[in-house]
């Protein structure tokens, strides 16, 4: 008797228990809920403060990836024969209208400077600044000291061609109407990389991009030194000069120990010490902090690490988390239109379902092309290659995963009154949760494969280093990074196992 | 209270579900609808609700017509008519307390909700409708985690919830044994009596009916065939409801002279 008294008051406790729990306007957060969410903000936050993705970027973006869609049409489908000369220049092409004034310029200063030349002697470098009627002429002993290693002057001949596209570009751009901004550039560069290749010609403020201000610094240097350059001494120091080579030819003056970062693509390091000068060609990844002196001291060899492929295998997961998670805000609506129980007409259905299956018919190294000259190099671009590869799939998971509802328990909830959002809320979401998480984490796993191999078009992530140290027959620190990369790869999807195991 | 004339119903595949239906539904009243399988039953419980289409006649609710309703004024009704499926229909994954608050989601709409907000007043009335069923003690249960019976209960708590006009119940007991089916329908028709609910309910069992229920409607062929108390219920009015087509089912026995006549009924009542 007594104990059965003391079971009831042990029941009615635990009534009164449920009764409280029940009655909470929000539901319980457990302390462990709440961890997990800070960890999952924190890493998403991170995971965006890596990529650099932010709606400025891609507003930024948008104009250029609309532009580069219209010029993909009309497609065609047949080789034409000519047109190679045309797709000889196309530097001239995509940067016409900001080239034209400063080659205009280039060109005035050019034809006076190539009428003055020698029979002997090649014209391979001009160099004026604007506001000075300076127009200097160098030999190709001189020239050479500026250029990167491998790369070959250009001729007057060839001067004289760019000019001439110039000139026609600009005529172009004068019957359109464009009107032109010069302000702020005073540089210009002509130089070739290899004997095959067409001029290029890169305004200052187009090479503001890597290193605007050392170009200024140095300008004034290369003039009033008849174009040489300087190795100063600070205070017993040994000083060094590093160089590096974009397209722009910009040099850069370090003192030793002084920490550069290099935020260049396709870099050279020049490294001269006591009036002697070796060229080391290196890959870099952008980012990348180097310190002078290291360098020279370890013989001039440039040392690139693990703690790089680290970085950018870091880099190579922050990208899938970060596209996988808009892929999901992208999914849902577009699963919901092409589940046949939720659509709102089977028109829509049968539209969404073939603009996804289309979407995911183009693989994802397409659109990081595509993305890498909508917002530029890096790896935001990545990350909206991910999104649009993956949403086609993903969709069309999620609107499977919406049709496997059961309609009786929906009814049952749309029955009581609810309406719509809340019919999909609390009928709808609860059934299709575990497939729908399912479904992310394959998703996810696959886009971890997928960014990593996206670097090689430039969208950022590991795939930029072994894409370099396989074209530098670096192997062995390419199987390093490949190891490191598989290393990451199946933590990653021992990880979304755990998850799903705990899920569903 | 709920005024039903002629309702005619005939599926798009050229089936005439009911065929000319008319009842009167007082309040506070627990009325059984009996009938053969197929005699129509669900689909008039379902018209009631605006769940399906009425081909022809008139449903009227409080003196508000069902049947050209908008969808705005459907969504309306359905939170004023509570219905309990004989399935259940509780969404698995949701807890019981939370099936009982999609009881409440009419009444409670906005952002918030979103996030699985209810205010404590809807929190209140979900609370004690749980109470009334009995299952407090399985709130936070996972609705698929519940028995048949337990799962029947927490049906009839969200119902309940709705603080509805109107009780239709499908078959409430149909997928329950013997034992459970008596004590969900005596916990059902009290508790409609209790709110002073008028309630329509489904069912087969006749002898449940005949117990738990103020009226019975007998149907059959969609006609209304029978119409009054338990007490009234004979084996004339039976026969009407369940063995209508007596004489053509034994003249079509005869004629295979196969099968004995009787086992051959008891069969078919079995199915009933």
């Amino acid at each position: 008797m007594l104990t059965q008294n003391k079971k009831q008051k042990v029941k009615q406790e635990e009534l009164v228990q449920i009764r409280k729990d029940i009655l909470r306007p929000f539901p319980k957060l457990s302390p462990r809920s709440l961890v997990t969410a800070i960890i999952v903000i924190a890493l998403l936050g991170w995971s965006i403060d890596g990529t650099e993705a932010s709606p400025q970027e891609l507003a930024r973006g948008i104009p250029t990836l609309v532009d580069f869609v219209i010029r993909l049409m009309p497609p065609e489908f047949e080789y034409a024969p000519g047109t190679e000369t045309a797709m000889h220049i196309p530097s001239f092409e995509t940067r016409s209208i900001s080239v034209v004034d400063k080659a205009d310029r280039a060109r005035k200063a050019s034809d006076s400077d190539i009428a003055n030349l020698s029979q002997d002697q090649t014209l391979i470098y001009v160099l004026r600044l604007t506001g000075s009627s300076d127009s200097q002429i160098i030999t190709p002993e001189e020239a050479q000291q500026y250029l990167p290693f491998g790369i070959e002057p250009a001729t007057a001949e060839e001067v004289v061609m760019a000019s001439e596209a110039i000139e026609a570009a600009r005529a172009e751009a004068d019957a359109a109407g464009e009107v032109m901004d010069f302000d702020g550039a005073r540089v210009f560069y002509a130089l070739r990389e290899t004997p095959e290749d067409s001029i290029t010609i890169i305004r200052r403020d187009q090479a503001v991009d890597y290193n605007a201000d050392d170009v200024d610094l140095l300008v004034p240097y290369l003039v009033d030194n008849g174009y040489e350059l300087v190795v100063e001494e600070v205070e017993g120091e040994e000083v060094v000069m590093v160089q590096f080579f974009v397209h722009t030819l910009n040099p850069y003056i370090a003192e030793a120990g002084q920490e550069i970062v290099l935020d260049g693509f396709d870099e050279s390091v020049m490294i001269v010490q006591e009036g002697q000068q070796s060229i080391y060609t290196v890959p870099y990844y952008p980012g990348e902090r180097v310190f002078a002196k290291r360098y020279i001291l370890e013989r001039g060899e440039i040392l690139f690490g693990y703690p790089v492929i680290l970085d950018s295998i870091i880099e190579t997961a922050q990208i899938a988390i970060i596209g996988t998670l808009f892929s999901i805000l992208l999914s849902i609506p577009f699963g919901l239109l092409a589940a046949r129980n939720t659509t709102p007409h089977p028109i829509v259905y049968q539209v969404v379902r073939l603009f996804l299956n289309l979407v995911r018919s183009i693989p994802t190294l397409i659109y990081a092309l595509i993305m890498v000259s909508a917002v530029g190099l890096g790896p935001f671009a990545g990350v909206l290659a991910i999104v649009v590869g993956s949403v086609g799939g993903l969709g069309r998971l999620f609107a499977e995963s919406f049709e496997q509802v059961d309609p009786n328990q929906v009814a049952a909830v749309r029955a009581t009154g609810a309406g719509g959002v809340q019919t999909f809320n609390f009928a709808v979401l609860p059934q299709a949760f575990p497939l729908l998480t399912t479904y992310t984490l394959i998703t996810f796993e696959g886009n971890v494969r997928d960014s990593a191999i996206l670097g090689i078009v430039g969208a950022g992530g590991v795939g930029f280093i072994i894409q370099k140290y396989a074209s530098l027959f670096q192997l062995q620190r390419l199987m390093g990074a490949v190891i490191i990369l598989a290393i990451m790869t199946t933590i990653i999807d021992r990880f979304s196992a755990y998850i799903r195991n705990r899920i569903i | 209270m709920l005024e039903i004339r002629d309702v005619r119903v005939v599926y798009p595949n050229g089936t005439e579900a009911l065929k000319s239906v008319s009842m009167t539904i007082e309040s506070n009243e627990v009325v059984a609808i009996i009938g053969r399988s197929g005699a129509g039953k669900s689909t008039l419980l379902r018209c009631i609700n605006g769940m399906q289409a009425v081909t022809s006649g008139s449903i009227k609710l409080d003196g508000q017509e069902v049947t050209t309703m908008s969808t705005r004024e459907r969504r309306e009704l359905n939170r004023q008519v509570g219905f309990i499926w004989q399935e259940y229909n509780l969404v698995g994954r949701l807890s019981a307390n939370m099936n009982v608050l999609t009881g409440r989601l009419g009444y409670n709409r906005g952002i918030l909700n979103s996030l699985g907000y209810f205010s404590s007043e809807q929190r209140e009335i979900a609370m004690q409708s749980l109470d009334r069923v009995g299952m407090l003690h399985r709130a936070k249960f996972r609705a698929d985690r519940l028995s048949g019976g337990e799962k029947q209960r927490v049906n009839i708590a969200r119902a309940i919830s709705q603080q509805p006009k109107l009780l239709l119940a499908d078959e409430p007991v149909a997928s329950l044994d013997p034992e459970l089916s008596w004590t969900v329908m005596s916990d059902l028709s009290r508790i409609a009596r209790e709110e002073g609910v008028p309630t329509l309910i489904n069912i087969h069992e006749v002898e449940l009916a005949k117990s738990f229920t103020d009226r019975l409607i007998g149907i059959a062929q969609g006609h209304v065939v029978f119409d009054g108390t338990p007490e009234e219920l004979n084996q004339q009015a039976m026969d009407k409801i369940y063995r209508f087509d007596k004489e053509e089912r034994e003249a079509a026995i005869a004629s295979s002279n196969n099968q004995d006549i009787e086992t051959i009924n008891e069969v078919e009542l079995e199915s009933v």
